[in-house]
């Protein structure tokens, strides 16, 4: 099992992407990043 | 100078005297005495060597430290007043906590009731706003967060931006904080948020062993519990047991350094070596004979009060383990999980508890045990739950009741709100002022821990050194005249 990487646009972002993800996925390893504004979301999984 | 700085603030830096139940002051305001005096009794400076390591440290990081030496990297636990002897060499600040801004329990009970932040939260705020972490984030340092309160820093985010917090780190960090440190040196991208699942959870034969002394000699024997009730974190973990030559090397680092007891942790120490629920006594007897050949002075964490129960009615084990430890006038303390009285409540949030009884007798249980307790001298120092998601007027009715006939047996029983933890993280946070009946409860808490008060301060008391004596005998009394003048307790 992989660790779910997701991109998040700024910290505000990362946080409401992050509280959805562990809820959703309480056992598995997870880990958001903060990119600048010219990145994209994305989500590597 | 040490490249990966560990380090937290004053309140958890500190062996409260070498009384780890006095560490429950921290989770308050102050109370009837000024701050500084309140922050002298329970969290007095700790003695450090010239370069500013503390003897004694927070077991948790010192998991950490021995982590990052183990994968070679520099790393040392720093007393926070010791800060600006590494700062400027320092690529990493690891900073860890029981409860960053004193949103836990019981803190943010306190805070509720009283109306005024406790002292852990003003502690670390005053800590990460020194001006070496400020001149370490200037120089580049990067800020790594963690510990069993990483998930307040959700709630936080304006504070992550003001301190500069580079890293939160929520779970099991031995194994990833390795990663995360490597990529900080390195200058490589960190995650703002990592939340540490079950494929980088460290197996027992990653689990790092302590390489120096550990507050009050705490040492671990198990993680996780096979109990899963909702609201608890520890649940989403695998059980792992500590090996016994695991546990001697590390009540080895802790005798070496000069510590004259330990606390032997675990989410159920009575479930050590089992596959289960069921206590086995042969693991049980051998890790308290291991123990015993290194300090007189042995204490528990938790026990559950099932396994309490059943461990004494099928293997007379309580009464073996006590005979083991206790002297003839001698009490010895731990800390138990009631949570509710109410069959229908435990039932629903923590249906395993009780097991191997019905989750339905759990009142019953819970008596059996605290009476078990009380013949063999042990303390329980206990947990409700109040204001749960669900939480009816009948089931704190039916707390209440249970509080009222667990009189006769000594223990002090502590009221904790409701923090959205475990399978109930998604709910609905406990700070509402509490309902009539809440109060009640609280109220006939206060009552019983009142009732028991100078039996246990008496025996709890009796090595302290005489400013801990007559403080705390001081803040006993103001505490019954302040509970009957204006509680009529």
């Amino acid at each position: 099992m992989s660790r779910i990487s997701v991109k998040a646009e700024n910290l505000r972002k990362a946080v409401e992407i992050f509280m959805k993800l562990r809820e959703k996925y309480p056992t598995r390893s997870i880990e958001v990043f903060v990119v600048s504004n010219d990145d994209e979301s994305s989500d590597n999984n | 100078m040490t490249k990966v700085v560990i380090t937290t603030d004053r309140t958890m830096m500190t062996n409260h005297h070498g009384k780890e139940f006095i560490g429950f002051m921290t989770t308050a305001p102050p109370i009837f005495m000024p701050e500084w005096l309140w922050m002298r009794i329970s969290a007095p400076k700790i003695r450090t060597d010239e370069r500013g390591e503390p003897w004694q440290a927070p077991y948790g990081l010192r998991k950490i430290e021995a982590a990052l030496l183990d994968a070679g990297i520099d790393a040392a636990v720093i007393d926070p007043d010791h800060l600006s002897k590494h700062i400027d060499k320092a690529k990493v600040l690891a900073i860890g906590h029981h409860d960053y801004f004193a949103l836990g329990p019981p803190s943010s009970e306190w805070w509720v009731l009283t109306g005024r932040e406790p002292v852990n939260a003003k502690s670390f705020r005053k800590l990460m706003e020194r001006p070496e972490i400020k001149r370490a984030k200037r120089n580049g340092a990067k800020i790594i967060v963690g510990g069993p309160a990483a998930w307040q820093w959700l709630y936080k985010p304006d504070l992550m931006e003001k301190w500069g917090v580079d890293t939160v780190i929520d779970g099991e960090g031995e194994r990833v904080i390795v990663e995360v440190v490597r990529k900080a040196l390195s200058g490589e991208e960190l995650p703002k948020f990592i939340q540490v699942g079950v494929e980088d959870v460290p197996s027992l034969q990653q689990i790092p062993l302590i390489k120096k002394a550990s507050v009050n000699g705490l040492v671990e024997i198990s993680r996780g519990c096979p109990r899963h009730c909702r609201f608890c974190s520890v649940t989403l973990r695998p059980l792992r047991h500590y090996t016994l030559d695991m546990i001697e090397r590390e009540l080895e680092v802790n005798r070496r350094a000069g510590l004259k007891g330990c606390i032997l942790h675990s989410d159920d120490v009575l479930l050590y070596g089992s596959d289960g629920i069921y206590p086995k006594p042969d693991p049980i007897i051998k890790l308290h004979e291991l123990a015993k050949k290194y300090f007189k002075d042995i204490g528990w964490s938790h026990f559950s009060l099932s396994a309490v129960k059943y461990a004494e009615e099928n293997y007379r084990l309580m009464s073996r383990i006590s005979d083991m430890l206790l002297e003839d006038d001698d009490y010895i303390g731990v800390e138990v999980g009631i949570e509710t009285g109410s069959p229908d409540l435990a039932e629903r949030i923590m249906p395993a508890k009780a097991l191997p009884y019905k989750a339905r007798e759990w009142p019953s249980v819970v008596i059996d045990a605290f009476s078990i307790m009380h013949d063999l001298r042990i303390v329980p120092a206990a947990t409700l739950i109040v204001g749960i998601p669900g939480e009816r007027p009948e089931d704190v009715t039916k707390s209440l009741e249970l509080v009222d006939e667990l009189r006769p047996y000594r223990s002090l029983i502590v009221p904790m709100y409701f923090v959205p933890m475990g399978l109930l993280m998604n709910k609905e946070w406990y700070r509402a002022q509490p309902t009539q009946e809440q109060m009640d409860l609280m109220k006939a808490c206060l009552r019983h821990d009142l009732f028991w008060i100078d039996d246990l301060a008496r025996w709890y008391l009796r090595k302290a050194n005489p400013f801990l004596r007559l403080s705390i005998s001081l803040f006993i009394s103001l505490v019954k005249r302040a509970a009957s003048r204006y509680l009529f307790i």
